[in-house]
């Protein structure tokens, strides 16, 4: 016999991996990736394979320069596909490669190694990425084209909360209907598109429990209220909370971004609040920012709050009762 | 019927109790030698009061209690000591330990008239009684924390205890013990909770019995019929880990919470373990001090199953020869004294059977995982799991880089292991918050 192995109780492990948990994102994110390639060709494709290969690529670079020793393993956790598919989610279907290449650069080795790498991230890397990439390169960033699946080419176009921005609501409803933002035969990034693609994706994490209700539900929900308030003050000047739900990143957001374990709230309570602060931030950008979207930005300013959700939201320990005379 | 549970976390690990479950307690053939230490329980270790050479019997007192929180030690065979040296324990600390050469005739003619009842009734004892020979017979918690139970019979003047919790959860994966000494000795069960009764003066009972063990059930309300057994009644548990835990089977039974750094007692509840009620019964009925348990010998063995195992016998004796040895003795990886989730892996097979030993579980390769821990993914599913509340990833953290101030709450963890089981990033979270609780009461006892 072997010498025994001594180990600290629990001496048995749930089957449950890190990779798993990676990889059921990866395949949530699935449908958005087939919609995007259905909609805007190879061109598709070539960004999300771009974006995928450079994130691992820089980060098995960085480890290298760092003196890391377990290179493989930590490029292949699945953290790094999750973050490139992201990126290029939240890209324009006419991102040049080079760009792609910058946005994976700076998720991988900015946002993420330099923190500490997995686990130590402050702000969500591909939203770190895409914010950087929208203030250096706003050209590349905002240039949007109509699906082309049934036209042949593509032609530019604007995203519809751009053009509520540029032109107002009534361009808009002229242009599109709620049916073309369920489906996604609409301007936007890659996985922005289509809301039925994201639907999919969010409900297959909530069902095998990788995401909770809350951040979503939160998310959506205050995002729901707050421009149902304005739209029921002034209907034909704001959009009704459909649209702002079905348009932009919201869904991206609310199910994939938001959501992310590393940059959210540890506790339940914490996950609503997060939520709610992210929905309410991307109303306030959306209707009276400059820019035309805002859930990256409002992701990424709740992500820096986080600390001070989880300090306030700690559980209630079991046995905090007064003592029966 | 309905199933009660506790409310907060809990998990649901693979029972793996088909193993050993419903196969009828065996005695075992007796050793050559036992070995046993003299801190079996919970406290000040017991003395020795006989020396090398000396002959002994069966159930003769070779530990005396030394202190409030002590028990005695007993013979567990009749034959000479050899020796009286330090050896290692099934726990893992280094004790004072007498071992014995065994004369087999001798130790099972003695045995035989230790195990017949010698009264009938207890009408005639006295609760004090009760507790003087509950004492005498170095009756301890067999859960795994043996805490001494005559200590637990008598608590404080001032807290009123209204309700006895007979735990028969058995929530620890694998085994089996608990549930087929209820099967086999039901009256003898009830009779222990009738002692108990009678010691604290107290009514009510519930026996607590997680619904994964329907045949216990069915078995215990049907004895229950007998009006002689007042005050007493079974209840179904939910099957989730830690349903046995003190805490979690007040909370889920009574619906009091144990305030956090309190006892049981302090919400009027005294919780025994079944296994200690029976114990409890031969030390009144047949004057028989506590020297042998049943134990489930179960996993990567070619027999498991339950065994009558006497106190002080060796893991290899209890593995090699009762248990049918190791399936293949070149996978096994580790042997557990206890249960899987909350036992402790052993560093050598020669230590002993202990008053504790409420499994030996042994593990081959492939059902233990050495992964290396990775980092904390902030997912939360530990903070979910945790049964008390606690957030067990930061107090891990606030492990490793001792800090102190906020190392409080790791005083509240009953490390069930629940947070540990359920990480991705297999994070040794129960280990580090046991650092923590030292960490915490080092800086607490160098600033006073």
């Amino acid at each position: 016999m072997k010498s025994l192995v001594i180990t600290s109780s629990p001496h048995v492990r749930s089957i449950e991996r890190l990779t798993d948990v990676m990889y059921d994102v990866v395949i949530a994110m699935i449908p958005a990736v087939l919609v995007s390639i259905y909609f805007f060709g190879l061109q598709s494709l070539l960004i999300t394979v771009t974006a995928v290969v450079g994130c691992m690529a820089f980060e098995a670079l960085f480890l290298k320069i760092a003196g890391k020793t377990n290179i493989r393993a930590t490029v292949l956790d699945g953290s790094a596909i999750v973050t490139g598919i992201l990126i290029a989610l939240n890209l324009p279907p006419t991102s040049p490669i080079w760009m792609t290449l910058i946005g994976s650069l700076i998720a991988i080795i900015v946002a993420k190694q330099v923190f500490g790498g997995l686990g130590y991230n402050i702000f969500n890397p591909a939203l770190v990425a895409r914010v950087f990439l929208l203030i250096s390169f706003p050209v590349q960033m905002t240039r949007w084209v109509n699906p082309s699946f049934f036209k042949g080419d593509a032609i530019t176009a604007a995203t519809p909360l751009g053009m509520l921005k540029t032109d107002g609501l009534a361009t808009v409803s002229k242009t599109f209907s709620h049916l073309d933002f369920f489906l996604g035969t609409i301007g936007g990034s890659l996985g922005e598109v289509s809301a039925v693609a994201l639907l999919i994706g969010g409900l297959y994490l909530l069902m095998r429990k990788v995401i909770s209700w809350e951040i979503p539900v939160s998310m959506l929900g205050s995002l729901f209220i707050f421009t149902g308030i304005f739209w029921m003050l002034d209907k034909a000047r704001y959009a009704d909370p459909i649209f702002h739900i079905l348009t932009g990143g919201a869904l991206l957001g609310a199910f994939f971004m938001a959501t992310d374990m590393v940059t959210s709230p540890i506790t339940r309570k914490g996950m609503l609040i997060f939520g709610a602060g992210i929905g309410v931030l991307t109303g306030l950008i959306r209707l009276f920012g400059g820019y035309p979207e805002g859930v990256s930005f409002a992701i990424l300013i709740m992500n820096s709050l986080v600390p001070l959700i989880d300090k306030y939201t700690e559980v209630k320990k079991f046995g905090l009762v007064k003592v029966k005379a | 019927m309905k199933l009660l549970t506790f409310k907060r976390g809990g998990i649901h690990p693979p029972e793996h109790k088909s193993l050993a479950e419903h196969k009828t307690i065996e005695r075992p053939e007796l050793p050559e030698t036992i070995a046993i230490n003299l801190c079996q329980h919970l406290g000040k270790p017991a003395k020795a009061i006989v020396k090398a050479k000396d002959e002994i019997a069966v159930g003769q007192l070779i530990g005396e209690a030394d202190g409030f929180i002590s028990s005695h030690v007993h013979a567990s065979v009749a034959g000479v000591v050899a020796k009286i040296e330090k050896r290692m324990t099934a726990i893992g600390t280094l004790d004072e330990t007498i071992l014995i050469t065994v004369d087999k005739d001798k130790t099972r003619e003695q045995l035989d008239t230790l195990n017949k009842p010698k009264i009938q009734t207890i009408d005639a004892l006295s609760p004090t009684d009760l507790l003087g020979l509950i004492k005498s017979a170095g009756v301890v918690g067999e859960g795994g924390a043996t805490f001494p139970t005559h200590v637990k019979l008598s608590p404080p003047p001032d807290k009123k205890i209204d309700t006895i919790i007979i735990n028969s959860a058995e929530c620890e994966p694998y085994l089996t013990a608990d549930h087929q000494l209820m099967i086999e000795k039901p009256i003898e069960i009830l009779k222990g909770i009738q002692i108990l009764q009678k010691a604290l003066g107290v009514e009510t009972v519930y026996i607590g019995i997680e619904a994964n063990k329907p045949d216990a059930i069915r078995l215990f309300i049907e004895k229950l019929q007998d009006p002689s057994f007042r005050g007493i009644q079974v209840v179904s548990l939910r099957t989730k880990y830690p349903q046995g835990g003190e805490k979690q089977l007040i909370h889920a039974i009574l619906k009091r919470q144990v305030p956090s750094g309190k006892l049981p007692f302090d919400v009027g509840a005294l919780v025994q373990n079944v296994g200690t009620v029976f114990a409890v019964y031969e030390a009144v009925y047949c004057s028989k001090p506590l020297i042998d348990r049943v134990t489930t010998i179960t996993g990567f063995v070619n027999k498991p199953g339950n065994y009558l195992l006497p106190v002080g016998i060796g893991f290899e004796q209890v593995i090699s020869n009762v248990a049918g040895g190791f399936k293949d003795p070149e996978r096994v990886r580790e042997v557990i004294n206890g249960g899987p989730m909350m036992g402790k892996a052993i560093r050598q097979l020669d230590v002993s059977v202990m008053k504790g030993t409420s499994g030996i579980l042994v593990l081959s390769e492939t059902q233990v995982c050495y992964v290396d821990e990775g980092p904390c993914i902030r997912c939360g599913r530990c903070v979910d799991a945790c049964p008390m509340g606690l957030m067990p990833t930061n107090i891990a953290q606030d492990a490793q880089f001792k800090s102190t101030d906020t190392l409080a709450a790791s005083m509240d963890c009953i490390e069930c292991g629940s947070c540990s089981y359920v990480c991705p990033t297999h994070r040794q979270l129960v280990h580090w918050i046991r650092i923590g609780k030292t960490v915490f009461r080092n800086a607490n006892r160098s600033s006073k």
